[in-house]
């Protein structure tokens, strides 16, 4: 282990922190609106401070390291053009984000049953919950092996005389860290204790990007990186090699576009603003900012490739050596209190990311697959009781996942997949906010495509594999027919079956919150 | 800094793109932590005052043309 006594302190003090910070917390929240959305009192640099620790993950870090490592800044300009085009839709005219908003709704099936059905809402909440606790199962196992290796921790730990690996223990740690957290205070706590774990979090980062640059030097991390990866590295659109592409890019921006309407921790970030205008501004400056820390975090990875070269080293496989050459790298150059610092960094951004979307998917769960089945509504302490209960059980489905995984593709592309599925259900939200013919027919014919075609592409995917063919159609294909295929069930079944609509203008709506609230 | 001439515009481009964002996004993170306190003294103010509405826990009761009502 490279983690001196004065890194464990830092560990320490910032845990005892938060604890206590969350527990004063707890003494405020007292309904089930301050547990599952803050309330709707959260302003707007509170609101962004915590969706920047929310949304960077260890996970994310790991997975965005690996990209670095493996195609080098190449995602810089991808990020620069979904800026420009999603800036404008989201933080200037507030497209789609101030209306939902506007419905205070807390979840995207609680909207979908304010628009179109009960049934769609049961439907809707089953599919978004799978598709993001499947997402969610690998954030603890990849966690836990990027620290694992940071700390220079041995692969097997004894533990009352049992070998056991020590990934799993971390894993543990990290959950009953996300357990202890979710559950004093709900969402109340964790925007508040995000805010702060974001300072530790972007100080960490800022603090060893510095180091590596003045470690490697930045010439060399340049000129290895134009070397290595050639036009690849700088420019996504290159025709050959390891580049991304203009479909991959095109799939990129029209899942962020539908992401927003159905990705359950980002509205339930919504929700919790306390006016339209806000989660709008909050955008605004969310992806600016959201953009800087990426490229920092790519840094990372290209760092570590000018420093550790191309080769596998160590014992790892050449399936997971992308994802541990930063952290291999780190923990042979960073040098304590900063190590401290890092580690309280990276454990935080774990916690604060699982917390949120543990409590996000459980919402779910509870309130659009178990509450309207319930003939009475539950009491506020039962709901929140619910919710707790669900959280434990998901954390139990986490651990044992871990102990199971075994990656295959990258982490990038795990993740994407998996939010390919939920984006589909942001058709229907769309649609319903804007377009006053959309109907439950149309609205339940573009969910089924969006689950049949992606499963259908996974299973005949699976097929080719075992034959040893090469499957012809990639991922981010089946993504965007699957997104366009929707939108024609949808707008076809809706102008056929000419039912009643429950449409109402959320735009004045929208005028009308934010007029008041400006009074 | 010197930059591959094979590699044309994207190289230095990039470079400097990525310097800009990294100042900026330093520069920012400040502004969000002096903001944020502030947001945080009004929210736990405005906790402290209100009183909880137990109707409000993600139930839609009574279908109807306009939910907002």
């Amino acid at each position: 282990m490279n983690i001196t006594p004065i890194d464990w302190t830092i560990l320490a003090v910032s845990f005892v922190l938060f604890l206590a910070l969350a527990i004063y917390l707890n003494g405020l929240c007292r309904s089930v609106a301050d547990y599952l959305v803050s309330g709707r009192k959260i302003r707007l640099w509170l609101g962004m401070g915590a969706g920047i620790a929310g949304e960077i993950g260890l996970v994310t870090i790991v997975g965005i390291c690996e990209q670095g490592y493996l195609r080098g800044f190449g995602f810089v300009l991808i990020g620069l053009l979904t800026m420009l085009i999603l800036v404008p839709l989201f933080g200037v005219c507030g497209f789609g984000i101030q209306r939902f908003r506007a419905t205070k709704a807390m979840s995207v099936s609680q909207y979908v049953e304010m628009r179109y059905n009960r049934r769609l809402r049961v439907a809707t909440g089953m599919l978004n919950s799978a598709a993001g606790v499947l997402q969610m199962c690998i954030f603890p196992i990849v966690g836990a092996g990027f620290l694992r290796v940071l700390t220079g921790a041995p692969e097997h730990t004894s533990v009352a005389g049992w070998l056991v690996p020590t990934t799993w223990l971390i894993m543990g740690v990290l959950l009953a860290c996300a357990v202890i957290f979710t559950f004093l205070g709900g969402y109340l706590t964790l925007i508040v204790t995000n805010f702060f774990q974001m300072i530790i979090i972007m100080g960490a980062i800022i603090g060893v990007v510095f180091f590596v640059v003045e470690h490697v030097g930045l010439q060399t991390i340049w000129s290895n990186l134009e070397k290595t990866k050639g036009l690849d590295g700088f420019y996504p659109f290159v025709a050959e090699g390891n580049s991304y592409g203009m479909i991959w890019f095109a799939w990129l921006l029209t899942m962020s576009i539908l992401l927003q309407f159905s990705y359950g921790p980002y509205l339930q970030r919504y929700a919790s603003m306390d006016k339209p205008r806000t989660a709008s501004l909050s955008y605004l400056f969310g992806s600016f900012f959201g953009n800087g820390r990426t490229f920092l975090i790519l840094f990372l990875g290209v760092g570590a490739l000018a420093a550790m070269g191309t080769e596998t080293h160590g014992e790892f496989s050449e399936k997971l050596w992308p994802s541990m050459a930063t952290p291999l790298y780190l923990s042979a150059i960073i040098p304590p209190i900063l190590m401290g610092v890092l580690l309280a960094g990276l454990l935080w951004a774990d916690v604060s990311t699982t917390d949120q979307y543990l409590l996000s998917w459980s919402t779910s769960i509870v309130n659009d697959c178990v509450c309207p089945f319930l003939k009475d509504p539950l009491s506020p302490s039962s709901h929140i009781a619910a919710v707790k209960l669900t959280i434990v059980i998901l954390c139990a489905l986490f651990f044992l996942f871990g102990t199971w995984y075994q990656p295959t593709i990258p982490i990038w592309e795990y993740l994407w997949l998996c939010a390919n599925i939920i984006g589909g259900s942001g058709i229907i939200v769309l649609f319903g906010m804007y377009w006053r013919r959309a109907n439950t027919t149309g609205a339940t014919a573009a969910v089924a495509v969006s689950v049949v075609l992606p499963i259908t592409d996974l299973i005949a995917r699976r097929v080719w594999l075992s034959h040893d063919w090469q499957y012809p159609i990639k991922p981010e294909v089946t993504g965007l027919f699957t997104y366009a295929l929707a939108v024609a069930v949808l707008v076809f079944f809706s102008l056929l079956s000419k039912k009643e609509t429950k449409y109402w203008d959320l735009g004045k709506v929208v005028r009308e919150m934010n007029k008041a609230a400006s009074l | 800094m010197t930059f591959a001439a094979d590699i044309g515009f994207w190289s230095p481009f990039m470079f400097w793109f990525i310097v800009v964002n990294v100042i900026a996004t330093t520069a920012f993170t400040i502004v969000v932590i002096v903001g944020g306190f502030f947001d945080l003294r009004f929210l736990i103010k405005s906790l402290r005052e209100e009183t909880p509405d137990e109707t409000d826990d993600g139930r839609v009761s009574v279908p109807s043309k306009d939910p907002t009502l």
